[in-house]
């Protein structure tokens, strides 16, 4: 998934696992209890969103930006890759 | 054939009720909750909860038991012989279960819990807390994580790829994209050659 835009979508419970996405925006969004499990996001943004819950578990992320998002309860494990 | 889906934010679980598409008698996996919103859609399409299938005798799979058996008349089936006061038909290993038309194949992990049982419909596969989509079930040490992964390994990734499956808690997900993405596999180092090769997408016609 390439240079895609999510603006005020309702993405709560939606399976993304395996993902590989670059250049993505969500922004204004509901993504409660979405799954990204062993995705791989690079210059992600998910801006003002609700990443409630949200599993990044084995997930490999390159420059993704959380601004103004709730990520809360969201699970990034040992395996999760994040650089700067 | 129909299927309606229902989350509850409560108990984070999934309930699923399958019946006729014009309505009529039909099963209810995992009553976690039954609240107005599940009570709308079951009426909305007209169906009869005659059997209840749970996957796991937690509270989070049978919380609505009491008030579905207040409203309805079903039939209880579960690896234990009584569920909440109710009495179940005791579901046994390998056997399946003739509910009306459906043939439901019902398989037992005990690796995951005494009590756990997969039911299979068609090409849709209830699998309660045994997966999630991405994720094995949780168990409570790496011992138990190894051996449910080597029954997942033997006896859940070996069916067709192309069933359609349906966890207690999360997304849905197919057993294709479990055999190549799932933790439990990538853990153990034993992501499968994708036999298909890629998803293939049909290009759009130009209008």
């Amino acid at each position: 998934m390439e240079d895609c835009d999510w603006t005020g979508s309702d993405l709560l419970h939606v399976n993304f696992n395996a993902l590989e996405a670059s250049r993505i925006k969500f922004s204004e969004s509901d993504l409660y209890f979405t799954r990204f499990i062993g995705s791989r996001l690079d210059q992600v943004a998910f801006i003002d969103c609700n990443l409630k819950k949200v599993q990044f578990t084995g997930s490999w992320l390159n420059e993704v930006n959380f601004k103004y998002s709730n990520y809360e309860e969201a699970e990034f494990d040992p395996v999760t890759e994040v650089r700067e | 054939m129909k299927m309606v889906f229902h989350y509850s934010v409560e108990n984070f679980s999934n309930t699923y009720v399958v019946g006729p598409e014009g309505g009529g008698d039909a099963l209810l996996v995992d009553p976690g909750v039954l609240d107005v919103r599940l009570l709308e859609a079951i009426e909305s399409n007209s169906f009869d909860i005659r059997w209840v299938l749970i996957t796991r005798c937690q509270p989070d799979h049978v919380r609505g038991l009491r008030t579905l058996k207040k409203v309805y008349d079903a039939e209880i089936f579960s690896r234990q012989s009584s569920v909440l006061g109710f009495e179940c038909q005791l579901v046994k290993p390998g056997t399946h279960l003739q509910l009306g038309p459906h043939r439901v194949d019902c398989l037992c992990y005990p690796e995951l819990s005494h009590d756990t049982v997969v039911y299979k419909l068609h090409n849709w596969v209830f699998c309660g807390d045994l997966i999630s989509a991405g994720k094995p079930g949780k168990t409570s040490s790496g011992y138990a994580r190894a051996n449910l992964a080597q029954a997942l390994e033997r006896r859940f990734f070996t069916w067709q790829d192309d069933l359609l499956v349906f966890p207690g808690e999360g997304p849905p997900t197919t057993l294709r994209s479990e055999k190549l993405f799932n933790l439990a596999r990538r853990s153990a180092g034993l992501e499968v050659q994708d036999q298909q090769g890629p998803l293939e997408i049909p290009e759009e016609e130009a209008p």
